[in-house]
């Protein structure tokens, strides 16, 4: 693996999650505890998987919160620690970020918040940024590959230098995308743990260690005031300026160098967003009459921008950006991902540049006139064999069985998905890890409601915060069904282990957290389903669903990807359809199996007027023949 | 064709499951993979997207033309407005003492569909079961082997979608036997009347039916008094209703109690004696160990006669002041239905004054008289 070479000065090309993960090895990394979540999830993969190699320890946690607390405990402890997560997990973590920022850390302790813009592959588009702001930590913003290993090297320094957790923010587009890093030393690590007897790490007195922190935010200014990351680039004194960070940095370069406004238009590339180095900023374009900010999602270095501006008595006149409506796209400003078009045409808005012709793309319009449709949208769709296709269809016919109409509330993870068409439009929740089982507690409380409550969770959202709702559903008595779907893996962000595994980050075996026993000790009746017998699971939840009282169903089933990597599929026997069987169209049917029950690898012949297999995307998983109504689907022998 | 109806799955969850008029046949059921029953209810799962199809002309609470069906069966008209075209009455009972003890009074019904699957005529026989998870919800089920009908035999008393398993069968096995309630018998000649397939079934046994009871009701009320996992059988003996339990115990419950918990939709049928069956089996409400048998069809007859000459049955001549009362039972079920349908109906749809009943005039004063 690259990220383990030893040798200074070579360059490498690395994602921007695998250039972090180096920043922390550089700086000597000791520990490093996550939870899963695009796009962080490649940091902390990295750091388990070069564990062994360079004799850091890695975790996968069961949170973000566990995580950041076990971080900051190896911190306390002597140790260098860092934890990664995206920008939900920031939220799961920040009950401990609002104490933690008053008792500070001892060892360096870094904290990476992978934002979405865009919300990719999440249920929100949250900036993390003002929690910096909010708990008073130091925020640093990479805005290429190489900066990112360089700040995250920095941020342990600069975590001792304070005594405070240090926030690296990074973006989809900086932590997925690749660049050039050139790799630097590997210091002997020669950290020795260490807990004296007189150490103690208290928030209390809340107060006095209200103004220490203060003073940390100060220190940390004029530390900013100094820093490399921190850069201007144009004309001296230049009446109009770009101030831009993260991602925006890059944008920002390509517009002004596609516009050909290099030597008018100033770029302020401020890489420590909080505290802001106010000097420096002043410094380099404090006298420009207009700014315009380049940042994803929030205005938050924009606003703080209009801060300084007030603090300092500057002569700038205007702010264009995300307040203005000028930096913005097709939703407006603050929605959306950032790129360098929006960058030329919010500086054609604001200052009236024109923007180059746009740029011929002539093999898409080829490709359109030939196939006579550009893409084809595609759904999100569980993946062919995926056993939370079958848990959701088994659920959706034990719900109309039922007949009360029954109220299924939705989670976080592959599973989230089902809220479209895949899985049957069946959730009508979906939020946040654990919210899930949450709202089912207040609903099944509501006399009068009549129907009966449900909740969706996946193994590993189990693990991560269901466990506390379910406690609070036994001891409140609620009437609601907790549906474990245990497909073995944390499969949305990886197939990452979680307790329930017997595998932890480094691979090696450990005993399994066994989540029925968890429920049964809690003392809820739980029964275990195998989604694929389809009709068995299917009455067997819709009785289940007619008695009263708190239960949970598991429904347990490796995720096909997973079992696709231990069974080959040349392995199984192949799924057929009978041509002469298959009815088709006519009633009795209505092309059940394509139309309804949704495989992908399921589909419809049109002209032969059969249905049939896609050999290239089937698994051979087998339930669709079961589920054929005329039996004309079947297993070949 | 009249008995062609062109409409869908929506008209029917509409018209007929929608009003309360669903009499849990599984006619439909069986038909669809949207359809399904649960618990005595049926459910549209998704939509089909068809809108024609074989789940509306089938139920027997859509449009039924008697004469209709009377010349497709019996290729004639009707020669008894009250009791059916039949050709032979009869009392009936098993000649094995043990079956009769298991089944219903004479055990005709177990004894016919053991003989038919020894024989061969048929080779598989559709029956109500139990079910293990509901004790007093019977549970549809195939017997493939003679020794397999005791486990549907004696009388259920609550409706069993018996035809939710007729398709199943269909495609597995060569000639499944049915057994029904009369709205069963009305479904599955309706259904042989589309599909040609449906002819496959060897012999359409009709069994006597003043009414199912509503599952849900009668467990609410049975369960507060007696452990119903113990039940065996039910009897309606004079006045009383009976719970027969595993033990042998009896328990009497006051017969207007229990009765008041039946289907609503029973109240609308017009057909007491299966009236389109091959033969169809009831109680003599006189003799404990033996049946009313009325056999209908040819074929009926045929197997009847074999049946008899096998001595797997025997028969005694039926009296005729015991006819009377029949005639009277099932003549007094048709006029209430009448009354209540043309309540219910009439005067809406001038095609259909009576609701799913196409009747002629003569069927209407037939039963008045």
């Amino acid at each position: 693996m690259s990220v383990t070479e030893d040798k200074p000065g070579k360059t490498l090309l690395f994602m921007g999650n695998e250039a972090i993960a180096r920043g922390a090895i550089e700086a000597g990394v000791d520990f490093s505890a996550s939870y899963p979540g695009s796009p962080s999830s490649e940091i902390q993969e990295t750091l388990a998987a070069t564990s062994r190699h360079f004799g850091h320890y890695a975790q996968w946690s069961v949170n973000e919160k566990v995580a950041l607390e076990a971080c900051i405990g190896a911190s306390f402890g002597g140790m260098r620690a860092l934890t990664s997560m995206k920008q939900n997990g920031i939220n799961v973590a920040s009950d401990i970020l609002m104490t933690a920022n008053l008792s500070g850390v001892n060892a360096g302790v870094v904290l990476v918040v992978c934002d979405d813009p865009q919300g990719h592959s999440s249920t929100n588009e949250m900036d993390s940024r003002p929690y910096s702001r909010f708990a008073d930590l130091p925020l640093l913003e990479p805005s290429s590959a190489q900066e990112a290993k360089e700040m995250t090297r920095w941020a342990f320094e600069l975590s001792e230098q304070l005594k405070s957790i240090v926030i690296i923010r990074s973006v989809t587009r900086i932590s997925h995308a690749r660049g050039n890093v050139t790799l630097g030393e590997i210091p002997a690590r020669n950290r020795k743990p260490g807990f004296g007897p007189n150490d103690r790490y208290l928030s209390l007195p809340p107060i006095f260690q209200h103004q220490k922190m203060h003073k940390k935010m100060a220190q940390a200014r004029d530390i900013f005031a100094k820093s490399q990351f921190n850069e201007y680039f144009g004309p001296a004194n230049p009446k109009r300026a770009i101030i831009a960070c993260g991602s925006g940095v890059m944008y920002s370069r390509e517009a002004i160098q596609r516009m050909g406004l290099g030597n008018e238009v100033g770029l302020m590339k401020v890489g420590t967003t909080w505290p802001l180095p106010e000097e420096k900023i002043a410094g380099a374009v404090g006298g420009a009459t207009e700014w315009l900010v380049v940042e994803e999602i929030d205005p938050f270095l924009e606003e703080n921008l209009k801060s300084l501006i007030i603090d300092l008595g500057l002569t700038v006149r205007k702010v264009y950006g995300k307040r203005s409506g000028h930096v913005g796209g097709m939703l407006g400003p603050a929605v959306g991902e950032m790129n360098p078009d929006l960058v030329m045409g919010a500086i054609e808005k604001a200052w009236g540049y024109p923007q180059p012709a746009k740029r011929q793309i002539a093999l898409s319009d080829e490709s359109r006139s030939l196939v006579g449709m550009g893409i084809p949208y595609r759904e999100l769709a569980f993946c062919p064999g995926c056993p939370h296709r079958t848990s959701f269809w088994v659920t959706n016919q034990a719900v109309k069985l039922d007949g009360r109409e029954g109220i299924v509330m939705g989670d976080i993870g592959c599973y989230s998905m089902g809220a479209g068409r895949t899985g049957y439009f069946l959730p009508r929740t979906m939020h946040c890890m654990g919210s899930g089982i949450g709202f089912a507690n207040g609903l099944a409380q509501l006399k009068g409601l009549n129907k009966p409550i449900m909740a969706f969770a996946g193994d590993s959202t189990f693990f991560h915060a269901c466990i506390p709702a379910l406690v609070n559903a036994k001891y409140n008595q609620a009437n609601l069904t907790l549906l474990v779907l245990d497909n073995s893996a944390t499969s949305m962000t990886g197939f990452q282990p979680h307790p329930g595994t017997g595998k932890n980050a480094l691979g090696e075996d450990v005993e399994p957290v066994d989540i029925a026993e968890v429920c049964r000790g809690i003392g809820v009746p739980t029964f275990v389903l195998d989604p694929f017998e389809v009709e068995a699971s299917t009455y067997g939840l819709t009785d289940l669903m007619q008695q009263e009282g708190l239960k949970v169903v598991i429904f347990r089933r490796p995720c096909a990807l997973v079992e696709a990597k231990q069974i080959k599929k040349e392995d199984r026997p192949k799924v057929v359809i009978d041509t002469e069987v298959c009815v088709g169209a006519s009633c009795g049917c209505g092309q059940f199996c394509s139309r309804v029950f949704g495989c992908p690898a399921l589909i419809w012949d049109a002209k032969q007027g059969h249905a049939a297999i896609d050999e290239v995307l089937c698994t051979r998983c087998g339930v669709c023949a079961t589920l054929c109504p005329q039996g004309a689907i079947k297993i070949a022998t | 064709m009249e008995l062609v109806l062109k409409k869908g799955v929506t008209d029917l969850m509409g018209e007929v499951v929608g009003q309360g008029l669903c009499t849990v046949c599984g006619a439909c059921v069986g038909t669809c993979p949207y359809l399904k029953v649960y618990r005595e209810r049926i459910v549209m799962i998704d939509q089909c997207g068809v809108k024609e199809g074989q789940c509306y002309d089938i139920c027997p609470r859509t449009r039924t033309d008697y004469e209709a069906l009377n010349r497709r069966i019996f290729g004639g008209g009707r020669d008894d407005y009250i009791l059916g075209t039949h050709r032979a009455m009869v009392n009936g009972r098993a000649a094995d003492a043990q079956v009769r003890a298991a089944g219903q009074y004479g055990g005709t019904v177990s004894a016919l569909a053991r003989f038919a699957l020894s024989r061969g005529l048929a080779d598989a026989a559709i029956l109500a079961g139990r079910n293990v998870k509901f004790p007093l919800l019977p549970e549809p089920m195939i017997a493939t082997r003679p020794e397999q009908v005791a486990l549907a035999a004696g009388s259920k008393y609550t409706a069993c979608p018996n035809l939710s398993l007729l398709d199943k069968a269909l495609k597995v096995y060569r000639a499944p036997l049915v057994v029904g309630r009369g709205c069963q018998v009305v479904a599955a000649r309706k259904k042989q009347a589309v599909n040609a397939e449906a002819e496959r079934a060897p012999l359409i046994i009709g069994l006597f039916c003043m009414w199912s009871l509503n599952y849900r009701e009668l467990e609410r009320f049975l369960s507060d008094r007696i452990d119903v996992t113990q039940v065996r059988k039910f009897d309606v003996p004079e006045g009383e209703f009976v719970a027969v339990l595993n033990g042998g115990e009896r328990r009497n419950f006051p017969f207007e109690e229990v009765k008041r918990r039946r289907l609503s939709t029973c109240d609308l049928c017009y057909d007491f004696t299966s009236e389109l069956a091959d033969i169809s089996v009831g109680s003599t409400e006189l003799e404990n160990d033996w049946n009313t048998v009325i056999v209908r069809t040819e074929r009926g007859e045929r197997f009847w006669r074999d049946a008899c000459d096998e001595r797997v049955v025997e028969e005694k001549p039926f009296r005729d002041d015991r006819r009377e009362i029949l005639r009277k039972a099932a003549a007094g079920k048709k006029g209430r239905a009448i009354n209540l349908l043309k309540a219910r109906f009439g005067g809406k749809d001038k095609d259909a004054p009576l609701g799913y009943l196409k009747l002629g005039d003569k069927e209407i004063t037939g039963v008045s008289q």
